[in-house]
């Protein structure tokens, strides 16, 4: 390597010559306008738009996601054996009480493939949730979300793209709050 | 993919825990170098620790800027271990800004201190590429190849994989040019210009890439300028014209 910052000359042509095939490469790659933005799958992350789910919910009814589109979704996954959820499910109440009017939604999914519904419904009633809590009984959701930890948080902006993915918890009432105000501010 | 690595009740964040480990590794290569480059090691790893702490300190405190009235509610949930509470861009601005505060204050040579973080810089860069592959981001386009992986439903360009190549190509760089007597600041120079071709080539494979007008990619377009600045720098001569 050493030859080549013994004459300037041959410098300059390496440069340029590393400079033009950066640039023609940069040109090729680029994303022609007919394909607007990169293709994007619904997929349980950031960026992309949230896998549709439609779930029973323990009050009665069927819950589906696309149903949401308006409202800003927090998708908390949890179970009522797991000690961080049972820890930030106060915090999710509270915001919910206090920004459903905001178009706050919350659809918080018992993984009951890994619970069971009536230990759902005696969580849920202990800490007095008035959100719709909605029963995974064959894991899709789960699975689909690809949940790996309990809890597992998605957070979902009006339009149906997943902001954000918080993975573990308890999340504070102040985390959760960060998360969600500039996407209660953007316009339904 | 491996985001979440569970230890019975404990859930370990993966990337997290890539970026910790090279952050030890680049703080403990670049105080090694520094004592090579005849600079005080102790006084770099001090500033460079300077520097993540007050990165820290920024990048939860604007966090907390976007609700400021929950975290007056609540003050100490900014000390909350959750890695998702922060803001990575301020916290980088502010570390380094106070990092190069910090090595001013203690008398060290600003060219030889960056000298001496350039092999940290490379592998740094590695931890982010393996950071990005054990959490799925930067992510590649679709693509159909014998070494293409399933992510995020659909084959791809491997591209994490791809970029901690070129970081471990940049590291290789470093090490063949230890010995030769390059001027002050050109070892960062050469480690910055490696990477900064490797993102040119690695970011065309991206699916996720930021776009700019016409379609061009903005990673590409930064990195092109980086890596012209470097070639700039390390033009022959340029250390007699220092000396």
């Amino acid at each position: 390597m050493a030859w080549l910052f013994e004459d300037r000359r041959r410098w300059a042509a390496f440069s340029a010559l590393l400079l033009l095939a950066g640039a023609a490469w940069t040109w090729a790659a680029r994303v022609p306008p007919e394909a607007g933005a990169l293709a994007l799958t619904p997929s349980p992350r950031a960026g992309f738009p949230a896998p549709d789910f439609a779930l029973d919910s323990l009050g009665g009814g069927q819950v589906r996601l696309s149903e949401q589109r308006g409202s800003v979704v927090l998708v908390n996954i949890w179970a009522s054996w797991c000690g961080p959820c049972r820890a930030e499910m106060p915090a999710i109440q509270r915001l919910y009480a206090a920004e459903s009017g905001r178009g706050l939604q919350i659809l918080a999914v018992n993984s009951t493939v890994q619970d069971s519904a009536d230990a759902a419904r005696a969580f849920a009633e202990e800490l007095g949730l008035s959100f719709p809590i909605l029963i995974d009984g064959d894991g899709a959701v789960t699975t689909a979300y690809r949940v790996q930890a309990l809890p597992s948080t998605f957070v979902i902006d009006r339009a149906g793209v997943v902001r954000r993915v918080l993975y573990g918890g308890p999340l504070s009432e102040a985390t959760l709050r960060a998360e969600l105000e500039p996407l209660l501010q953007e316009a339904p | 993919m491996l985001p979440v690595i569970q230890v019975g009740r404990l859930a370990l964040n993966a990337p997290g825990l890539a970026l910790l480990l090279g952050l030890w590794l680049a703080l403990w290569l670049a105080e090694r170098e520094a004592g090579r480059l005849g600079l005080r090691g102790d006084s770099l790893s001090a500033a460079l620790l300077a520097g993540l702490a007050a990165g820290l300190a920024a990048a939860r405190l604007a966090f907390a800027a976007r609700a400021p009235g929950a975290y007056m509610a609540d003050p100490l949930a900014l000390l909350s271990p959750n890695l998702s509470a922060f803001d990575p861009l301020w916290g980088l601005l502010a570390g380094m800004a106070v990092a190069l505060l910090d090595m001013r204050r203690r008398g060290l040579a600003l060219l030889p201190a960056l000298d001496a973080l350039a092999p940290a810089l490379a592998l740094m860069a590695l931890a982010l590429a393996l950071a990005q592959l054990a959490g799925g981001d930067a992510y590649g386009a679709p693509a159909r190849l014998p070494w293409s992986v399933y992510l995020w439903e659909e084959w791809r360009h491997p591209t994490q994989a791809y970029a901690a190549l070129a970081a471990l190509a940049s590291l290789g760089l470093w090490r063949v040019s230890r010995a030769a007597p390059l001027g002050p600041g050109a070892r960062l120079a050469l480690v910055a210009g490696g990477l900064a071709a490797g993102q040119v080539l690695v970011e065309g494979f991206r699916g996720d890439s930021a776009l700019a007008a016409g379609g061009l990619r903005v990673g590409q377009v930064v990195a092109l300028l980086v890596l012209a600045s470097a070639l700039f720098f390390l033009r022959p001569g340029v250390k007699d014209e220092g000396e």
